[in-house]
């Protein structure tokens, strides 16, 4: 092992391929910033380059933009209350109304650290736990998978306090967006209402963009029409200028005290993160909103959640990025992407000529040790880089948003179509824009809509495998312990919350 | 949609040319103007059919003139690619590179406005060789053990494939309609999740393509007890075929790059010549054995032939079950 | 009995929750006798099925606490933003038309342009803002979509 871990060293740490690394994460953030764009969609365009590079300097590339696309994704989320990737939608909750209350600069770096902290934890998880947490993952069938997902729409129903039947309804609207398209288990078409182009259903990425994304410009470019033609200030309009006028950059600083509240928020966004991560198919969205919904559970201020809480940030975006080591997992320890940045990752393997699985570490340790090394060392480098990069990207958020909502506009419109290179994409995002603005003005909350449509998929098809594999009998659904197991704690979490709710009543 | 760092100078060369100049500046014989041309892949990226194609992109250049980028849509099912490419001009700049499905099949059971005759194979890649695979402590190790475990309890064996209809669903649905056997049809998201379920003991068999499991068997991690294909697959030298077992099914499915039939008939020889000159070359062999992508080029003759034969197959499976009158 | 059934007819999730309840119902009807092919197993209609069951139990919890006083008020500007929302989508199809008529660069740089000028009061005397950085803008957006992604969007007369 020592032997190959000398060389590993040399090809991790040549400058060329720091070089790649930095331009790695100098990619992937600001990529990443930019509605629709994210991470993923860089890694594909330059999957060639592994033609032409050394592998672990290519490695690295791939490397950087991943993970500075993880956290890039947050900026705009927090700046704008535009979510620039899948997996910073829960980040936008807390970090645009940490924004409007005068303290961007201290959501964006909660944001940066515990994205650190939780892709660290990750990529150490990896590199150590790999073959175990992958079998514990190979142990989640159907029957576990809906479990899994039953758990989570629980937990997320659970997670509008107030109105609690708003909520419901916008998780049904969401499952029933996400069964739009063709059945992916029995082939005939639903919903599509005669619509051909609909057959492949909506893709995550416009609809996310759109509700949350759109809808949220929509309402700030009705704003600054208003302020076009009404000479009349309003109360608030005063507010936010007066709020803009005084805001004090020194002030504006995340103190150790205040970063240390956020910690325990980190870690449980970072656990849950990381094992999200593992199972195939999950995903980094769905691990972000769960974190959200624990964080606040567990958190002395729960109130405070969805009210600019710097620990909703930090929960949100640990959980996020803390899915980016373990979602390899799969792919090391079986040769099976669980998710598309693996697939991705896979692929590059494959280009150079390495063939994901348990094979790999064997047949290429020098590659794979350099490999390791870059995912621990570009956190750093993702860490300073960030620190020095986000006073530019926060000056670019002051440019007025008269001039500034229109390039957020176009971009968030481009990005989503050179996403999937899709033009019905751009129809639905604008659609669903429209859509979340209704729902918006009409206090309806967006987040259990999103995690129906994000759970709805998976969870249909768990169930309806579970059933086939059971032959219709649907106490097949209890022949797992895990699957009990999750059950089990999903309803002492119902009761001891809506016990204790009642208490503080 | 790829852009290389080692190209970009030639890339934004190309571009400026093209911007200016409308004719092509590429030897009098070419047909193809100085613009990119566009592989479109009806799937979403890191699968086989992009790996493949991108063997092509990073060598043809060289020998067909203009830069080549591969472009994944996998919107709509993959016909948003189909009618993408469609819907190009007919110069032969925007192709298509699929499987069966998003032509074949979708041709039959969606409601499109094209039909199979719109479209010519400019060459065929390869063939894929659907295997059935399960882990190597499961009772089923080969062909004979799942006929008789399949005819001892009907209805019994689960088998995972991706979507219904798909190229590793299908040769199952005429295997079972050649044998009378019945299985529990488990639909899965893709290769990925069957062979995670596979592997974890959830369902008994699966299908996908030799190239994603030669490793694994051949490590004894998976058994791959059988190819539906006419002669074994090079990757999986050990495993019958269902044929050598006494059942005639053979639906190997192939890769193709087409065009629309509108594309003048010079053009598409030159491509077809270009691509397979390109492929010939040592690099792309090299590149093609490093990422087992079992590159064997096929002209467009051929090709048409294979093309009409499989049009012709699946259309009879699919009238067999129903799916269309 | 009275005053309930006013706040019934006045209060604005009374709406809300008929809405729900409403496109519960029509979903419901169109499973019930549209054209939905049966499955292997759970079928493929069981899922949205539970979604509009669901949709419909939870319009009728809206109401009924629309009459027992909790409800939402009135949303403010509903008429403004909405027709900025269809403003949004018609600006953004249209700019999509464009593209592939003029190009993308001259496309995003007069949709740029023109949103500025919508925005801004007396947009000529701002025209550092409201000109030069939508062009700069278009400029970076040009070289990102085109040049290094190459975008497969229609290829316009112009740029």
């Amino acid at each position: 092992m020592l032997e190959s871990f000398i060389p590993a060293l040399y090809l991790a740490f040549s400058p060329e391929v720091i070089l790649y690394v930095a331009i790695g994460v100098f990619m992937g953030v600001t990529l990443g910033a930019i509605p629709g764009l994210s991470g993923d969609m860089a890694i594909a365009i330059l999957l060639p380059i592994v033609f032409f590079l050394e592998p672990a300097a290519a490695l690295g590339l791939l490397t950087g933009i991943y993970k500075g696309g993880m956290f890039g994704g947050s900026i705009s989320a927090i700046s704008f209350g535009v979510p620039g990737t899948p997996g910073s939608a829960a980040t936008a909750i807390d970090g645009y109304q940490a924004k409007l209350k005068g303290y961007p600069n201290k959501a964006l770096m909660t944001a940066l650290y515990s994205s650190v902290i939780g892709d660290t934890t990750s990529d150490f998880v990896l590199i150590f736990l790999a073959l175990p947490l992958a079998i514990v993952a190979l142990t989640f069938g159907p029957i576990e998978f809906f479990a899994l997902y039953a758990f989570s729409l629980l937990l997320i129903s659970a997670l509008t306090k107030g109105k609690v039947a708003k909520g419901v309804a916008m998780a049904a609207l969401g499952i029933l967006l996400a069964m739009i398209g063709r059945d992916p288990m029995g082939g005939s078409l639903r919903l599509t209402f005669g619509i051909p182009e609909l057959a492949g259903g909506l893709a995550l990425i416009p609809v996310l963009v759109g509700i949350f994304a759109v809808s949220e410009l929509i309402i700030q470019l009705s704003k600054a029409w208003m302020d076009r033609v009404t000479r009349i200030i309003d109360d608030t309009k005063q507010k936010a200028d007066s709020l803009l006028g005084d805001y004090d950059a020194s002030k504006d600083k995340l103190t150790f005290r205040e970063f240390r509240a956020t910690m325990k928020a980190t870690w449980i966004g970072t656990t849950m993160g990381t094992l999200i991560g593992a199972l195939p198919g999950a995903g980094s969205s769905l691990a972000a909103f769960i974190s959200y919904g624990l964080a606040q559970r567990f958190s002395s201020n729960g109130k405070e959640f969805g009210k600019g809480s710097l620990e909703g940030v930090a929960a949100a975006e640990a959980g996020n990025s803390a899915t980016s080591g373990s979602t390899l997992i799969p792919l090391f320890a079986f040769g099976i992407p669980g998710s598309a940045t693996a697939a991705l990752f896979g692929a590059a393997f494959i280009l150079m000529g390495m063939t994901p699985g348990p094979r790999l570490i064997y047949d290429h340790t020098e590659v794979i040790y350099a490999l390791f090394l870059i995912l621990i060392y570009a956190n750093l480098i993702n860490l300073g880089l960030s620190q020095f990069l986000l006073p530019f990207y926060s000056k670019i958020a002051m440019i007025k948003s008269r001039i500034l909502l229109p390039i957020v506009c176009v971009l968030a419109i481009l990005g989503t179509f050179a996403a999937g290179n899709s033009v019905i994409d751009v129809w639905v995002l604008l659609f669903a824009g429209l859509l979340g603005v209704v729902l918006r003005v009409y206090n309806f909350p967006l987040a259990p809509l999103i995690l129906g449509f994000i759970v709805a998929p998976g969870a249909e098809r768990a169930l309806r495998q579970s059933l086939l594999i059971g032959r219709g009998d649907w106490m097949h659904l209890l022949s797992s312990p895990i699957a009990i197991g999750l059950y089990t704690v999903a309803a002492i979490m119902i009761l001891t919350f809506t016990l204790v709710l009642r208490e503080k009543k | 949609m790829f852009h290389n760092i080692p190209t970009r100078k030639r890339a934004v060369a190309t571009a400026v040319a093209a911007m200016v100049a409308i004719a092509p500046t590429l030897g009098a014989a070419s047909p193809l103007s100085n613009d990119p041309l566009r592989l479109v892949i009806p799937f979403g990226p890191g699968g086989g059919s992009d790996i493949t194609a991108r063997v092509l992109s990073a060598t043809a250049p060289e020998f067909c003139g203009p830069r080549i980028d591969v472009v994944s849509m996998s919107g709509a099912a993959g016909l948003e690619a189909v009618n993408f490419v469609r819907n190009a001009e007919p110069n032969g700049h925007t192709l298509l590179v699929t499987d069966y499905g998003p032509i074949v099949t979708s041709g039959y059971v969606d409601d499109v406005d094209w039909s199979h005759d719109d479209w010519q194979p400019v060459m065929n890649f390869t063939e894929w060789l659907p295997t059935v695979y399960t882990r190597p402590d499961h009772p089923i190790q080969t062909i004979e053990d799942w006929v008789a475990a399949a005819e001892a309890d009907p209805g019994s064996i689960t088998f995972g494939h991706a979507s219904p209809l798909g190229i590793v669903h299908l040769p199952l649905v005429l295997f079972e309609s050649a044998t009378g056997l019945e299985n529990i049809h488990v639909p899965t998201s893709g290769g990925g999740e069957t062979r995670s379920l596979i592997m974890g003991g959830h369902i008994d068999l699966g299908m996908t393509l030799p190239a994603s499991i030669a490793s694994e068997v051949a490590a004894g991690e998976l058994t791959a007890l059988g190819v539906f294909a006419a002669e074994r697959s090079a990757a999986l030298p050990d495993t019958p075929t269902f044929r050598e077992a006494g059942y005639d099914v053979v639906l190997p499915a192939w890769l193709m790059i087409i065009a629309t039939s509108d594309v003048p008939a010079e053009t598409v020889e030159f491509l077809q010549d270009c691509f397979m000159e390109a492929l010939a070359s040592p690099t792309a062999v090299a590149m093609s054995n490093r990422v087992n992508a079992g590159i064997e080029p096929m002209n467009s003759e051929d090709s048409t032939v294979l093309y009409q034969a499989t049009v012709e197959s699946i259309g009879n499976i699919l009238r067999d079950i129903g799916e269309i009158d | 009995m009275k005053p309930q059934f006013n706040k019934l007819l006045t209060r604005q999730d009374t709406y809300t929750g008929f809405v729900a309840i409403a496109v519960g119902a029509v979903g419901l009807l169109d499973i019930a006798y549209g054209n939905w092919r049966p499955g292997a197993g759970l079928g493929p209609h069981a899922f949205p099925q539970l979604a509009y069951i669901t949709l419909i139990c939870a319009g009728v919890v809206i109401m009924i606490e629309a009459v027992f006083g909790k409800s939402d008020e009135h949303p403010e500007n509903l008429r403004l933003v909405i027709s900025t929302g269809v403003g949004l989508v018609a600006i953004g199809m249209g700019m999509f038309w464009l593209i592939g008529k003029l190009g993308l660069a001259v496309s995003v740089a007069i949709t740029l342009i023109g949103a500025s000028f919508l925005l801004t009061r007396d947009p000529l005397r701002h025209w550092p803002s409201t000109i030069v950085v939508p062009i700069v803008a278009t400029l970076v957006i040009w070289v990102l979509f085109v040049k290094l992604i190459n975008v497969p969007l229609p290829r316009g007369l112009l740029f």
